[in-house]
């Protein structure tokens, strides 16, 4: 049972970073490779300001609009040219452009930041949950996990915004025709996708901590659970993030964490083989 | 004796049927225009017979009384079954003589080689007038010029049964009386048997020995171009149908 | 547009018609590769940087026909090249065999698994992204078995190789020309597909697979065959290094070590093109010993190198200098007539 829990706690981290990921993906055709370098980032900014002296709720506030920032220049500068491309040619200058946007964040993260941890763990009393003893810190941070993924659902399903979001995923030129800006919206869901990722680093840093050296984990993390979920598909991301999260709970007590690692990415290939649309979606292409 | 024989062909997607049932026999060397309303399952038939899509949820569809399901559009391709889309899809990076002899290196029964099968492209784009833009890169070419070239990549691998989809579609009047001719000369001389998915009504009544009208994936009429127009139910199918966007 | 899904070069790049015109830059970058180590004196240092150039530019030879000519995007160079490698280092240190058995082992291990990678990704019509994924997923499962086989694989310290100890594939001189010899190979075999009627089959899917489908193209065949032969250069490649360097680890062939490397060098040199992986291959490891004291910043110059090259200058040195050269000889042209 504790270790279900601990799954489902870790779980909504990973669902929190894959949404950022597939939100973008669905609306975009843009897989960003760099998206746990936007995490590395907020995190990085977040220590600094922490370390700084700057009240905390000010720090992680900087780390998440950081975050979003990073994504939305993204958006704006490098990836303006992949939008005149379609399809195939789009997905792959955007995979393309966006290793390359990795590689150079994690170089110039590492080198300026080679000690410098977010950690927020402060000693957190622990909790009773279900019987089971947990720690605050876990408890917080599944909250903050909940919330923000909540919202999403909601601004996704009942604003206006979100009818725009979900029309231009799911028919770019449709929604053109029906008077919906694909830019606007665009720069809006890389502002959302960042900020999830800003707070992966808050919520990553209250139950463990990140370093500058994270970013490819974390991108690989992301990229398991949005190809499980289903590419493109925040329910799925979710639903993904939390199975997944059990499943790597479990896993990583009985046979150690390399194995569990090759498992999650054996579960990615197989999904991709069996069920491309994810494991919501319907089977088949 | 028929050339294509479709029995019982039937293809759901998501449960609906795009071709429902559909029997069909062509005779070598006729000219077999399938009209419809758009959604008649037309393009989805062709792609049958060719192989892109595949396999169908029933039936059997048989070229020279060999089985096509469940082959592979090359494998079709090289039984003797040759296509030429609605958007033309060229090989950018080719010029208008290498575009078409992959048609004739590969489109054949027999192995050419690449001198062989560059003579031979060369031949058929000097008979379907296209000659003088062969050194030129194929992304240079105009709509009509493109649809030429599918055409003669199409005959460069000598096809017995060519399968035209729309290719008279967004022609100008001069282009299109031209590209009339240029399939009835085509036809005339290698004695090809033609299945055409058309809307262009000026060629069907050019150039079809025979048309077939679907609608919603069955046969609703079949006959000479004159009867089929007159056909009330063809009229009605037609005037029926809705408009398409928002 | 042409090149793998419209991203690679414009305009006609077909091999040239005559034997002598196709294979002769061949014969010139393999002569001057075999004098640079005569005009560097033998410097131990100098030839250990060689022969890390020439696996370089051997393993993106392999991507150049497997991303460049059919547009599969492996992700798992260092995977394949690695796999081989274990393979005949286990085989060799486990059974003693000799290396003339383990390394063509091992090459046919990578071959097996680069073709049934293709082979997976045509039968189940994966579009470039997934393969990409299912590829880099690939390489991450394989460092982490290698990491977690410990009996097998040696885990985190790696193995250290029985075969080829005290012979002369240990000293820097030989191996210079051993693997000058397999880049030589790959290219000439690089080169034989571009000219043959394989080659034509490339050329047409890299443009329009269902165009060249529909005009007889075995597609599926095609991809399958890159991914084999492809994936077999890498083995060989890796599998050598392996007996040559007499100690492998899990980083000698991790993604960010070879992938990465691998795809810059083709980007910069130009993807599809016959000396582009040489010419990127000779940028890359001069730019990379002049760098050394980034340390970490390295990468940032390879990542915004990336960016640059797929932003704005997609057709890589090779394509670059020539249409250079070309212009100039059509501008001296009429004075010369």
């Amino acid at each position: 049972m504790a270790l279900v829990l601990d799954g489902v706690a870790f779980g909504l981290q990973l669902a929190l970073l894959a949404t950022g990921l597939t939100l973008i993906y669905g609306l975009a055709g843009v897989l960003n490779l760099a998206h746990g370098q936007l995490v590395v980032a907020a995190a990085m900014v977040g220590a600094v300001a922490l370390g700084a002296g700057a009240p905390v709720l000010l720090a992680l506030g900087l780390a998440v609009v950081t975050a979003g920032a990073a994504a939305v220049l993204l958006d704006v500068t490098l990836l303006r040219p992949v939008y005149r491309l379609r399809g195939q040619a789009r997905v792959l200058l955007s995979l393309l452009l966006t290793l390359g946007v990795a590689f150079a964040a994690d170089g110039l993260l590492v080198h300026s930041f080679p000690f410098t941890r977010l950690n927020l763990s402060v000693a957190t009393p622990s909790v009773e949950l279900l019987g089971v003893t947990v720690r605050s810190a876990s408890v917080v941070a599944s909250l903050v996990a909940i919330v923000a993924l909540g919202g999403l659902v909601v601004l996704l399903r009942t604003t206006r915004v979100g009818r725009a979001i979900r029309s231009l995923t799911q028919d770019e030129e449709g929604a053109q025709l029906c008077g919906v800006d694909p830019g606007r919206t665009r720069r809006l869901v890389f502002v959302l996708g960042g900020s999830m990722a800003g707070l992966v680093a808050v919520t990553q840093g209250l139950v463990s901590s990140v370093g500058a050296t994270s970013g490819l984990d974390l991108t690989i993390f992301a990229l398991i659970v949005t190809v499980v979920g289903g590419l493109g598909r925040v329910s799925g991301a979710v639903v993904a993030g939390v199975l997944l999260g059990v499943v790597h709970a479990v896993a990583a007590f009985h046979i150690g964490t390399v194995l569990t690692f090759v498992i999650l990415l054996v579960a990615a290939i197989v999904v991709i083989l069996v069920r491309p649309s994810g494991i919501l979606g319907g089977a088949g292409s | 004796m028929a050339i294509l024989e479709l029995r019982g062909v039937t293809k759901r997607f998501g449960g609906l049927p795009a071709v429902d049932d559909l029997d069909l026999d062509v005779a070598p060397g006729r000219v077999v225009a399938l009209i419809g309303p758009n959604g008649a399952g037309k393009s989805t038939l062709l792609q049958l017979i060719n192989g892109l899509i595949a396999p169908t949820t029933a039936g059997a569809i048989r070229f020279e009384g060999r089985d096509l399901l469940g082959r592979s559009p090359h494998e079709v391709r090289r039984m003797g079954v040759a296509t030429v889309m609605q958007r033309p899809r060229v090989f950018t990076s080719m010029s208008t003589l290498e575009d078409v002899a992959v048609g004739a290196r590969f489109g054949g029964g027999e192995r050419l080689r690449e001198g062989p099968a560059t003579e031979v492209a060369a031949e058929v784009l000097e008979r379907l007038g296209l000659g003088a833009r062969r050194d030129v890169s194929v992304a240079e070419l105009t709509l009509h010029e493109q649809r030429v070239l599918e055409l003669a990549r199409a005959l460069a691998g000598r096809p017995r049964l060519l399968l035209l989809d729309e290719v008279m579609a967004g022609l100008n009047p001069t282009e299109l009386t031209a590209f009339v001719e240029l399939v009835r000369s085509v036809r005339d001389d290698a004695g090809l048997t033609i299945v055409w998915v058309e809307h262009v009504m000026r060629a069907i009544t050019a150039l079809a020995d025979d048309v077939v009208v679907l609608a919603l994936g069955r046969r609703l009429a079949a006959g000479s171009p004159d009867e089929v127009m007159r056909d009330p139910r063809v009229i009605e199918a037609y005037l029926g149908r809705g408009a398409q966007r928002c | 547009m042409s090149g793998p899904l419209g991203l690679g070069p414009g305009g006609v790049v077909a091999p040239p018609a005559s034997s002598l015109r196709a294979y002769l830059p061949i014969v010139v970058a393999s002569v001057v590769l075999a004098l640079v180590p005569l005009s560097l004196g033998g410097s131990r240092y100098f030839l250990s940087l060689g022969v890390h150039l020439l696996v370089v530019a051997s393993y993106a030879v392999a991507f150049n026909l497997v991303f460049g000519s059919t547009s599969q995007l492996f992700l798992c160079q260092g995977a394949l090249a690695g796999a081989a490698a274990y393979c005949s280092v286990i085989l060799g240190n486990r059974y003693g065999l000799p290396l003339w058995l383990t390394i063509p082992a091992g090459v046919g291990l990578a071959a097996l698994l680069g073709g049934g990678l293709s082979w997976v990704a045509v039968s189940r019509r994966l579009e470039v992204i997934y393969l990409g994924i299912v590829t880099l997923a690939f390489s991450l499962v394989f460092t982490n078995l290698l990491l977690g086989g410990r009996e097998l694989t040696g885990g985190e310290t790696g193995l250290v190789v029985d075969g080829g100890a005290g012979t002369w594939l240990r000293s820097p001189a030989a191996a210079y020309y051993l693997f000058l010899a397999l880049l030589v190979g790959h290219l000439v075999v690089y080169r034989a597909i571009e000219r043959s009627r394989l080659g034509w089959g490339f050329r047409a899917l890299r443009d329009d697979e269902v165009a060249a489908a529909l005009a007889g193209v075995d597609v599926a065949r095609a991809k399958v065959t890159a991914g084999v032969v492809g994936a077999a250069m890498l083995g060989s490649v890796g599998a050598t290094f392996a007996a040559h360097e007499g100690f492998v680890s899990p980083t000698t062939f991790a993604f960010g070590e070879v992938d990465v490397r691998v795809l810059v060098v083709l980007a910069l040199g130009g993807v599809g093109t016959l000396l582009g992986p040489v010419v990127g291959a000779v940028v890359v490891t001069v730019v990379d010993e002049l760098l050394r004291p980034l340390g970490q910043l390295r990468l940032t110059v390879y990542g915004v190198v990336l960016v640059v090259i797929f932003l704005g200058f997609r057709q890589g040195m090779v394509r670059s200098v020539r249409s250079l050269w070309m212009r100039a000889g059509t501008r001296a042209g009429p004075r010369t007539d």
